[in-house]
């Protein structure tokens, strides 16, 4: 957010950010755009959002930590994430191939084929190709290592059967990280393989999903009898828990890597507040002026400045020397909750009014937080709930005994 | 040519704080024991005059005094280090009113009270406190009732301050008292005649602090503290390094309430496994974690914009003072809570710290007052 806080290269790359955002802010496309990457839920969205990641990656302010030979621009660590915080200054939209840049991306980056890393590392930036994720099953989702879809070797092949859920831009992805049982007599992190997965492949059919806001944006997966080729396997067979956690700990925010920037909050949603609380009333008054959602907003402003200094600070060695994991394995909890309270203040703020639907035409702010707070039940659910995540740092950080 | 102020990547913590980390928390480990400090606490005193000594050895006591003045003149980051080993020990010492009066003094004082004040400061060999405080002021330290009257050439002050931290031991009292251009800081020797100091019977028994009365007390303009009328000016150059200094004393003792639950929960047998198996306690433990978190960070960034970019330094402070507040008293009652009925007894240490959390909660500004600052500065701009 703040140009003080930078070295000297990262000012340069936050001037540059600075000014294209504001010199090429989209204008209005004439129909509704989604709050994030998990809304997209028509081709015209979807088509209009491809544009927009092609026109910042043509700038060079996408992938910019990635390696040159693979479409990025080699930066130091923390330089994307001075091009997100712009993008949340300017309030521009966001960049759609979220799953490709920081869930796929990563993990090929660390541990694929240089021949993979050449085929699709490039095609993320550019939003040529759309990843999907197929993590979660109907009957495996927190307990995600119990999964049963299936990929059976035959020759040069896999097979692959089996349902997945909750899944993201599948009607337009043209790959999914897919984890799959490679073998069904292994213990049940030991089977499982991970796939970079061809969606167009025969016997692949998708089925689109109604969130609560009444919007689409994610799908079921079914696929029968698919036959792809055995070089879509990413590392070993039998390898696939090990590559699913390092993929979470990237969609996290806890690993170094991603290509938007990570998870913790980019600021300025404060300041939509702000802006907010001097355009509604409460008794009367702007409810800027009320003594109880000042103190709210304060509280927040609190929180929003603690998460911009532990990202900064998780840089720190000496300033997490005692517990170097604690900030990383905290992130997605922290921002997910934070996100999750702003919504509903900013709701609170709105007094009577946070009574109009999202789109309303007399809404404040068009309803921002009505449609803000319900999805932001997809990130405290999505990728590991919020009850998971206290597990894990009960268990992995504190050393608390395990709970099952 | 101006430069835009900036807060450095490494916060400004480097080898040296690393050092000064290592070696406070030796000392203070072995020196500084829950035990001792058990001992110290039932005394009027409430310190170890020892270990007060083997602070000034340390150079702790001279850790913000100029090096013109026998000092080692260290950042605001490394005094954050030692406050936060000091939190996570309990430390009883009288070190939070003489960093406040030391503050003061290297802000504002000319340089004949500097010298004459400053040296012995860091030798040890005098304790400081500032009176702010008056019965209806509540944190407002621009309240200031008592009067500077003068009278020839001669300045009487007459006024009573409370709740004036580490007041008990100290020699040198800085208090604020009102001239016609508004509240000034003097200095007033503790020993002066018509000087009282009256000890206050805090929550936190490990903690002193004392009302201060002073009636028609004698001083010169040589005792006033910067400009005449510049007191509220001058405290809030100070205040961001007190709040801080005080986040940065809270995470530690948080930290290591922390520290003392989670290994409660760990050996703490019920229903044939430990607690800590039970998510009913495993995920309190593991949100106190991220406040713990959370509140550090801003306790050093509000250290670095201290020392590296002055105009974010109030916000930031203030953010660290009332975040660390919350945290600290949510350890308190998340730590008694935990450990069950062994918890709620005075055997248990972790009935010490949670007194300290309530004291620390509500001196130099609790999380409420320091919010309605923030949303000035957020909302109003």
């Amino acid at each position: 957010m703040d140009p003080t806080r930078d070295t000297e290269g990262k000012r340069d790359l936050r001037e540059r950010a600075r000014a294209f955002f504001r010199d090429n802010r989209p204008s209005d496309p004439g129909f509704k755009l989604p709050q994030t990457f998990l809304e997209v839920e028509s081709e015209e969205q979807f088509l209009w959002l491809e544009a927009w990641q092609k026109q910042v990656y043509g700038a060079g302010l996408l992938g910019v930590e990635w390696p040159v030979a693979y479409g990025g621009k080699g930066l130091p660590a923390g330089s994307q994430r001075v091009v997100a915080e712009e993008m949340g200054r300017a309030g521009v939209p966001f960049i759609v191939n979220r799953i490709g840049l920081d869930w796929a991306g990563p993990t090929i980056l660390a541990v694929g084929t240089e021949e993979q890393k050449q085929r699709y590392l490039r095609n993320i930036l550019s939003c040529d190709e759309v990843w999907c994720q197929g993590f979660s099953e109907p009957g495996a989702g927190s307990d995600l290592a119990s999964l049963r879809t299936s990929a059976v070797r035959k020759g040069d092949h896999y097979i692959v059967n089996g349902h997945k859920v909750w899944t993201t831009q599948a009607l337009w992805a043209d790959f999914m990280i897919l984890l799959a049982r490679t073998d069904s007599n292994a213990p049940k992190h030991a089977g499982i393989s991970y796939f970079l997965f061809p969606m167009k492949s025969k016997g692949v059919s998708v089925r689109p999903l109604v969130k609560m806001t009444g919007e689409g944006g994610f799908n079921q997966v079914l696929f029968e009898d698919v036959e792809v080729p055995a070089s879509c396997l990413l590392a070993g067979e039998g390898d696939g828990w090990r590559l699913a956690v390092m993929t979470l700990a990237f969609e996290r925010g806890a690993s170094e890597g991603s290509a938007t920037g990570g998870a913790l909050a980019s600021g300025g949603e404060v300041a939509r507040l702000v802006a907010l609380a001097k355009e509604v009333s409460r008794d009367g008054r702007p409810s800027s002026e009320d003594p109880v959602m000042r103190d709210r907003i304060a509280e927040l402003a609190i929180e929003e400045e603690a998460l911009l200094a532990s990202a900064l600070r998780a840089r720190v060695p000496g300033l997490v020397e005692e517990r170097p994991l604690a900030l990383p394995f905290l992130s997605k909890l922290v921002a997910t909750e934070f996100g999750q309270k702003l919504a509903a203040v900013g709701q609170e703020l709105e007094g009577p009014l946070a009574q109009y639907a999202f789109g309303a035409e007399r809404a404040a702010d068009g309803g921002h937080f009505q449609r803000a707070y319900m999805n932001s039940f997809g990130f405290t659910i999505g990728g590991g709930t919020s009850e998971i995540q206290r597990n894990l740092v009960g268990e992995r950080i504190l050393g608390l005994p395990k709970s099952t | 040519m101006q430069t835009t102020a900036r807060i450095p990547d490494d916060f400004g913590y480097g080898e040296e704080q690393a050092l000064l980390r290592r070696e406070a928390r030796k000392l203070l480990e072995s020196s500084c024991k829950t035990e001792d400090v058990r001992r110290w606490m039932e005394t009027p005193a409430g310190f170890d005059e020892g270990l007060w000594a083997r602070a000034a050895e340390a150079g702790w006591l001279g850790l913000v005094v100029p090096a013109a003045y026998g000092g080692s003149e260290m950042s605001m980051t490394s005094l954050a280090v030692l406050m936060e080993e000091m939190g996570r020990v309990l430390s009883p010492l009288p070190f939070v009113g003489t960093l406040f009066a030391t503050l003061v003094l290297r802000e504002a004082a000319g340089e004949a009270e500097k010298a004459r004040w400053l040296p012995r400061i860091a030798e040890g060999k005098v304790r400081g406190a500032v009176g702010l405080e008056e019965r209806r002021g509540g944190y407002h330290f621009g309240h200031v009732e008592a009067t500077a009257r003068r009278e020839g050439e001669r300045i009487l002050l007459s006024g009573e301050k409370e709740l004036v931290v580490d007041a008990p031991s100290a020699e040198l009292l800085l208090v604020t008292a009102t001239e016609p251009e508004g509240p000034s800081l003097f200095a007033l020797p503790a020993a002066s005649p018509g000087v009282t100091v009256s000890p206050d019977k805090l929550v936190d028994a490990t903690r002193r602090s004392g009302a201060v009365r002073f009636e028609n007390v004698a001083v010169s303009d040589a005792d006033r503290i910067g400009e005449k009328g510049a007191a509220v000016s001058i405290l809030g150059r100070v205040m961001p390094r007190i709040w801080t200094a005080l986040a940065a004393e809270m995470v530690g003792g948080a930290d290591r309430l922390l520290g003392m639950t989670t290994e409660y929960a760990k050996i703490r047998q019920q229903f044939g496994r430990p607690i800590g198996a039970f998510q009913a306690v495993k995920f309190p433990l593991v949100d106190l974690l991220a406040k713990i978190e959370l509140s550090r960070s801003l306790v050093y960034r509000a250290a670095a914009a201290i020392d590296h970019a002055p105009a974010q330094a109030e916000k930031l402070a203030r953010m660290a003072k009332a975040h660390a507040s919350d945290t600290y008293a949510f350890a308190a009652a998340k730590s008694v809570q935990l450990h069950g009925g062994i918890g709620f007894t005075w055997e248990c240490d972790v009935q010490l710290y949670f007194k300290r959390a309530q004291w620390s909660r509500a001196a130099f500004g609790d999380a409420a007052h320091h919010r309605k600052r923030i949303a000035e500065m957020v909302i109003d701009g």
